[in-house]
């Protein structure tokens, strides 16, 4: 096509004065071609109307000459992929921009709550979720019969919502009449508050009749009595019609405070799964996958780079990364390891900055309401063994410091105690939710101001 | 074509029409302007082929017609001719002015040859309505931000786009950025790169008479309406970078200061820093209270000021004082309200008591 479209172009130069030719053909070309019409692409709109009024007499001419058979010419102005975009209405593509889309049923009940971008095939799976995520794939093959209720813990960021929320979507995708609705335990509360507030009816009809109910953060509907009466009644409505339930919280049901007894025993009923940190190479995996998204292609340092500086959430990690993309565009340089340094100093400098083995030490034994003495101290009972080793496991992870190094700061000669210390706390982090819990508690405080 | 207009008028329309007939283009005819009559109007128009400038012109017209004449020369003659009425009337290709004993002929060409300009279908056009003042303002606080640099072009312009339902400007050579809200509760959706020389055209176009300006978007073009002038722009094609990411939210160090010392002290310190390149370090001591400022060059001496201010945290950051200098310019409160967070992250300049207005400044590495 883009041979017949030269041939006419030097036909048209023929018939034009130079000066014309150069200002108006520059940059022109044949983008298709059907029984009905012909589409010439333009650089801009000057030239598009000028053609439109000026050459299209002449164009049609020498279009005709070479046998292309058209009914009328239509002229284009050519855009890059991204174009601009200019909509009477906000689309749905406004929609998708934002982060977060949340149900909030006071206004329109209408709408499932699902982002349609949250999909299976584009989570990244690593040893850390892959439990969860064959989970909720049976779900999706088996909804309401194998894991009722399914239900996912974990720390913020580690992508529990975008994994229920895909669930969501397949199910649709498979089932389009399936009704599905996710809400945020947050909407439940406000939503049940506001029905009993103005007398609103249609509130428990709502969650009552859908097939699948998907519900993040559970944890903060704990203190909230009433809103759990009427949660357990909604669960119990559709376990009993064997209606899907995928709940989500950042920690497992027998450790968030107040919940009711009954409630607690319901959420155990099914499939309680943890989803853990990321490993290295599940964190490097997500940050190729979601640069090569953007059509970006990360060098293996920067990556490595990133997934080293940022351990503990995803959506930190994503953060980053799209600064430094956005960054390296706006500069016009390739994203590499100069910039990806300097973000991370700019994101997270005061953890690496200002800690010192001693304010940990002080910490970890008020966390524990003893004194730090005791820590440094050889006294081996239980309920010092272990704020101790906690101890030795962030000096490790936090300031790096050495074995030999921990071991002097805690007054010991022998460094492998540090050694096998540090690993068990490690280990337990891993398997056990209270030792996690406590770790986190601790850096938590360690790094608020 | 044969008609007659005042001189202060005519002259008023060629100054702000003129400016876009180019020598740039091979096209001779770009360097015309295009007269016309429209009912009772003569209309001025002319264009680069990048933006076109269009003014409507009250005139007692004898004849109907039309001519396009040299821009430059036209312009300059028809300034320096006293302020009465000016008789224009066309013969044989040739432009004849009187005015009172002055006369002088100028030979035209075909207006055939003069290019059609884009017309917009206002019926599917996304519309907008804007005060002068507003858009002059804030027009005026990006603008500065955007590259002169024609091989990266989506930079060379100004980013019209909305979120979350507000349409913002935005602009950034990759070494500062300005973002300013421009219109609230909008309810459709732009993305769109407007050249930075065409909106300088329509701020060089618009009068005290104009209260509201009218701007209107299709996928290639864009029309400003500002009372009988009209400037319409091409769209630059590409994208502009997500730039929101880079816009830190929060800074370490937040300083509340009075704009008209810091520009100053600024200026003091750019003046030792011609040699490093404009660099001038800014230090924030918390234990003394106060942002210290300082440059250094080796051949002339050395710049060091302070300003008192509450500080709520220790650090330093290296800026280029030019750079500093424009972004304060932009501010339009008295007390400003300067963040940053190190040496390595950009510096956030913001009016202290609104926060529609956002710049933000790379540091230099120091």
């Amino acid at each position: 096509m883009h041979d017949i479209w030269l041939d006419v172009l030097s036909e048209v130069e023929t018939i034009v004065s130079h000066a014309a030719f150069s200002t108006w053909f520059k940059n022109t070309d044949l983008l298709s071609q059907t029984d009905d019409k012909v589409v010439i692409s333009v650089p801009n709109i000057f030239v598009k109307r000028q053609l439109e009024a000026k050459f299209n007499n002449k164009i049609n001419e020498v279009l005709k000459k070479y046998d292309v058979t058209h009914g009328n010419i239509e002229y284009v102005v050519k855009t890059s992929s991204k174009k601009a975009v200019v909509s009477r209405e906000i689309t749905s593509s406004a929609v998708e921009k934002k982060t977060v889309i949340k149900h909030s049923p006071t206004e329109k009940p209408v709408g499932n709550g699902l982002n349609e971008r949250y999909t299976f095939s584009n989570f990244i799976v690593g040893s850390s979720n892959d439990l969860a995520y064959t989970a909720c794939q049976t779900v999706v093959k088996n909804p309401g019969t194998k894991y009722n209720p399914l239900f996912l813990y974990g720390g913020s960021g580690l992508g529990k919502t975008h994994l229920m929320q895909a669930v969501g979507n397949q199910i649709i995708k498979e089932k389009p009449d399936t009704k599905v609705l996710y809400i945020t335990t947050e909407d439940f509360y406000k939503d049940f508050v506001d029905s009993l507030r103005f007398k609103k009816g249609g509130f428990s009809d709502r969650y009552r009749n859908v097939d699948v109910l998907v519900v993040d953060d559970m944890q903060f509907i704990a203190g909230k009595e009433k809103s759990q009466d009427e949660f357990f009644h909604t669960f119990n409505k559709l376990h009993q019609n064997n209606k899907q339930i995928i709940i989500s919280s950042d920690r497992p049901p027998k450790e968030i405070p107040t919940l009711t007894d009954r409630l607690r025993s319901r959420f155990e009923w099914g499939m309680a799964i943890d989803i853990q940190m990321p490993d290295f190479e599940t964190r490097c995996a997500i940050l190729q996958a979601k640069a090569s998204l953007s059509g970006v292609v990360l060098k293996q340092e920067v990556v490595e780079f990133l997934a080293n500086g940022i351990k503990n959430n995803i959506r930190e990690l994503e953060g980053v990364l799209n600064q430094l993309m956005a960054f390296s565009e706006m500069r016009g340089i390739e994203p590499d390891l100069n910039t990806a340094e300097g973000l991370i100093a700019g994101a997270s400098q005061p953890r690496y900055s200002q800690l010192t083995p001693k304010q940990i030490i002080n910490t970890v034994s008020a966390y524990f309401q003893i004194s730090p003495k005791d820590i440094t101290s050889s006294d081996r009972s239980k309920y010092i063994v272990t704020p101790r080793q906690i101890a030795m496991y962030l000096l490790r992870t936090e300031l790096n410091l050495s074995f030999p190094k921990i071991a002097n700061e805690l007054g010991r000669k022998d460094h492998t105690t540090a050694m096998h210390s540090i690993d068990k706390i490690d280990e337990a982090t891993k398997v056990d939710f209270l030792v996690r819990e406590q770790v986190s508690e601790i850096k938590d405080k360690l790094y608020a101001k | 074509m044969k008609l007659e207009v005042s001189q202060e008028k005519l002259t008023r329309a060629l100054n702000i029409v003129s400016r876009v007939a180019s020598a740039k283009t091979e096209l001779p005819i770009l360097n015309n302007v295009l007269f016309r009559t429209d009912g009772s109007s003569l209309v001025l128009s002319a264009t680069n082929l990048e933006v076109a400038v269009v003014d409507y012109i009250s005139a007692k017209i004898d004849n109907p017609g039309t001519i396009t004449v040299p821009a430059k020369l036209l312009t300059e003659f028809i300034s320096n001719l006293p302020k009465s009425d000016v008789s224009l009337e066309v013969k044989g290709g040739h432009l004849h002015i009187q005015s009172g004993n002055y006369r002088s002929t100028i030979n035209g060409i075909d207006s055939e040859e003069f290019p059609e300009l884009p017309v917009i279908d206002e019926k599917k056009a996304v519309i907008f309505k804007i005060s002068t003042s507003d858009f002059k303002e804030s027009v005026a606080q990006v603008i500065a931000s955007s590259s002169n640099d024609t091989t990266r072009p989506s930079l060379t312009g100004v980013y019209f786009n909305t979120f979350e339902g507000n349409l913002y400007l935005a602009a950034t050579d990759g070494y500062r950025l300005s973002e300013k809200m421009f219109i609230k509760d909008v309810k459709s959706e732009i993305a769109a790169i407007i050249p930075t020389s065409s909106l300088q055209e329509v701020l060089r176009s618009i009068n005290e008479d104009t209260e509201e300006i009218e701007v209107l978007f299709d996928e290639n073009q864009v029309k400003f309406r500002l009372g009988e002038i009209e400037v319409t722009s091409k769209i630059i094609d590409g994208s502009f970078p997500d730039y929101r990411q880079l816009i830190p939210k929060k800074t370490d160090i937040e300083l509340s200061l009075g704009k008209e010392e810091f520009l100053r002290v600024t200026k003091l310190a750019g003046l030792f820093a011609l040699e490093s390149g404009g660099s001038i370090v800014l230090e924030a001591i918390k234990k003394d209270g106060i942002l210290s400022i300082s440059s250094v060059a080796s051949e002339l001496g050395e710049n060091h000021s302070n300003i008192e201010t509450k500080v709520n945290a220790d650090g330093k950051i290296t800026l280029n004082s030019r750079f500093l200098v424009d972004g304060l310019n932009n501010l339009t409160e008295e007390e400003t309200s300067f963040g940053f967070s190190g040496k390595l992250a950009p510096c956030v300049l913001k009016n202290k008591s609104s926060s529609d207005y956002v710049h933000i400044i790379m540091p230099l590495k120091s």
